[in-house]
């Protein structure tokens, strides 16, 4: 419990580190991190359970989109702001920076092994997004100009 | 020249002058990390605002194609370089927001395009900070201890200030430098506080991994942007190669000089 608290704190520094760098409006901070935050738990929990990381990552994906979605609709700014940001924990910068070291390595075994791994992540990631991003929402209550279509 | 403001229809100059603030819109977003179908999706939201007739757009990884009326207007962009900056992006979309709820004319929309495509990257200390940040963060999810992620926070920070030092000079060459430094910085730091080289040299890299590139590209197939997809692809791809040239050089260099392999 404790770790998973811990782990909480770092995804939400972590993503929120290369939020910034990623020049994020000030207004859309916290929600940023808080996105990083929960999609890295989730998968810390999945992991925790002994699910596979591929599957965590599918997981993960869910609440991570939900979450970009809801706070796209309240702080009113593009969900790209949100989902970029948000998955940074989980995209496989690691493994496919590890695939490319085992390349050069002369590692076939390894690097096959760290490919396939990186390919999987990143698909579960994608269709996880691409799932929940297709969900229909329902549109905020609040009378006002139609809604562009983009949340 | 009033009168045909007027009118709901833009026509000659008027078509030709809102052509171009949705190209340049289309263009901020794509240079400033929006997905393909996003900038596509928000130049035909603006040109429906806008009452700019058979607007229709193909939009690539690093290009845009667009024709209006029956291809009377057609502009093609070229989009080489491309990095991150989500406030532009959200700044185009409160943009194209406003032009549909008709808040903006054209003219004031101009303006706010200029005021968006100048929103500045964070300052250089707030960049250390991050980086330093972000590189501790990271090297402790990938289970690195407190000294671990104090070497990567280093090598985080001296990473962006290299970064922000040597901005003009090619992408890639900036990443393969980029990740030399960061290992020679790692194996220093980690060999005076005793600590793992590798969970520091991860947890630093990730400032510079392709993770979400990669992942955005796979998202691209899905939607069924083959070609977008395969571009980034491929650029997630020699960005990870170079990066692991960078660290495979220093890595080779310390155990040749020092007979020591770390890593």
């Amino acid at each position: 419990m404790l770790d998973l608290l811990r782990q909480l704190l770092l995804g939400g520094i972590g993503t929120l580190s290369f939020g910034i760098l990623f020049g994020i409006p000030r207004k859309c901070y916290l929600a940023c991190a808080a996105t990083g935050a929960v999609g890295w738990v989730t998968y810390e929990l999945a992991v925790m359970l002994g699910i596979g990381a591929v599957t965590a990552n599918l997981l993960a994906a869910i609440p991570l989109t939900l979450l970009a979605r809801i706070f796209a609709i309240t702080l009113k700014a593009p969900v790209t702001v949100f989902l970029l940001t948000g998955i940074f924990p989980l995209v496989p910068g690691a493994g496919i920076y590890y695939t490319a070291y085992y390349f050069i390595q002369n590692d076939n075994l390894q690097m096959a092994a760290s490919a396939a791994d990186t390919v999987k992540i990143a698909a579960a990631l994608a269709i996880g997004i691409s799932v929940v991003l297709g969900l229909p929402f329902p549109r905020p209550k609040k009378a006002g100009p139609p809604s562009t279509g983009k949340n | 020249m009033a009168e045909e403001r007027n009118r709901i229809y833009p026509d000659g100059e008027e078509r030709r002058r809102i052509m171009d603030f949705i190209m340049a819109a289309g263009q901020t977003l794509l240079e400033n990390g929006a997905e393909v179908f996003r900038a596509e999706q928000t130049m035909q939201i603006m040109a429906n605002s806008l009452h700019l007739r058979e607007f229709h757009v193909y939009v690539l990884t690093n290009g845009l194609f667009a024709s209006a009326g029956t291809a009377e207007i057609s502009e093609v962009r070229n989009v080489p370089d491309r990095t991150i900056h989500l406030g532009r992006v959200a700044a185009v979309n409160e943009l194209s927001r406003q032009l549909a709820a008709g808040r903006v004319n054209l003219e004031e929309a101009e303006q706010q395009l200029v005021a968006a495509r100048r929103i500045p990257f964070p300052g250089l200390a707030v960049q250390i900070l991050s980086g330093a940040g972000g590189a501790a963060a990271f090297a402790m999810m990938f289970g690195g201890s407190v000294l671990e992620a104090l070497a990567a926070a280093v090598a985080g920070a001296v990473v962006n200030l290299y970064l922000w030092l040597c901005s003009r000079l090619p992408a890639l060459f900036q990443k393969l430098t980029g990740a030399a430094l960061i290992t020679l910085v790692c194996i220093l730091v980690c060999g005076v506080l005793g600590a793992n080289v590798s969970h520091a040299v991860i947890g630093a890299l990730m400032i510079l991994t392709p993770g979400v590139a990669f992942t955005m590209s796979i998202r691209d197939f899905v939607k069924g942007d083959y070609l977008s997809g395969t571009i980034r692809l491929i650029d997630a791809v020699l960005v990870a190669a170079c990066l692991a040239c960078g660290t495979g050089l220093v890595l080779r260099a310390y155990t040749l000089l020092t007979g020591v392999t770390v890593a």
